[in-house]
């Protein structure tokens, strides 16, 4: 499997992701990451409803994709990775999926949450997750759209 | 490149900028013109004349809201005696970004038979991309 995207954004399939983000990746596939939506059938229903023309669009669990990556029938597919949380990744890499790079897209307000950026707000574990990825030497940028300037996290989490 | 000039009623052409700018980013060679309440047909089309004086002999595509409206019929005085434009009524955002994302590799005849071939998709409702979409799920693993 060809990764070419990995980000993390609460929102999932949303218009910056559809208009800017499938064109710059050229990806086949939209994986959409998460146990609990992959569970959710009005969820997953809806996700696929909005995948963009000339894209399929699949919402599967942290099992299921570790165990797609390793699958040699998915060798040549360009896959989007898209999250909504930073633990997610930490589990995908524990179970052996290489990730040189991340996109850090949009994590919403809540309460208890620091926001560092306009579209970013971490909890303390975010950043805890954050960091340990960072000593894994994974490139994390924060963008909105391709065509910004990447913001890396070290400039905006202490 | 082709350039872009939306030319609306009132905030539309200004507004669908704004709005294309929070998907794609902000874009050079592209141009917003609103035809507002009490205007007349000159100031419009010196609003025009302004924009496209910057060029020559090159590739502009005005895209209007509605056939027949000021903005449409003004751009359509420019365009008739001018080759390298062309007009285009009934303008929406999806439609908007695909010329954002087209313009650099097409040239003014093909990018407009390609708006003219995604036009009617860019309208749909939630049941059809529903049904359509469920099935490409159960013939897929992934």
């Amino acid at each position: 499997m060809i990764i070419s995207l990995v980000r993390i954004d609460d929102r999932l399939i949303h218009g910056q992701v559809a208009t800017d983000w499938v064109r710059y990746t050229h990806c086949d596939r939209i994986i959409v990451i998460n146990d609990l939506i992959a569970m959710d059938e009005i969820r997953k229903k809806l996700l696929l409803a909005i995948t963009p023309a000339g894209v399929k669009t699949s919402i599967i669990t942290i099992g299921k994709a570790i165990e797609a990556y390793n699958n040699p029938k998915y060798k040549d597919l360009n896959a989007m990775f898209l999250l909504t949380c930073p633990q997610d990744i930490l589990s995908l890499i524990e179970g052996g999926v290489s990730i040189k790079s991340i996109n850090i897209g949009g994590m919403s307000y809540k309460e208890g949450k620091k926001q560092i950026t306009a579209a970013v707000s971490v909890s303390d574990d975010d950043i805890s997750c954050f960091n340990e990825l960072y000593k894994k030497g994974i490139e994390l940028e924060i963008r909105m759209l391709s065509t910004e300037r990447k913001v890396n996290w070290m400039e905006v989490a202490n | 490149m082709v350039s872009i000039v939306v030319a609306t009623h009132g905030h539309l052409a200004e507004s669908l900028l704004e709005a294309a700018a929070m998907l794609l980013g902000e874009e050079k060679n592209i141009w917003a013109i609103g035809f507002f309440p009490g205007d007349s047909t000159e100031h419009l089309l010196l609003q025009f004349q302004n924009i496209l004086n910057k060029f020559e002999n090159e590739d502009i595509l005005i895209l209007t809201d509605i056939l027949g409206g000021s903005p449409f019929n003004t751009a359509a005085r420019l365009a008739i005696e001018n080759s390298h434009i062309e007009v285009i009524s009934g303008i929406n955002l999806p439609i908007l970004l695909d010329i954002i994302q087209n313009r650099t590799d097409m040239n003014l005849n093909t990018l407009v038979s390609h708006v003219i071939n995604i036009s009617a998709d860019t309208i749909t409702t939630l049941s059809k991309n529903i049904n359509h979409n469920q099935n490409d799920l159960q013939e897929e693993e992934l």
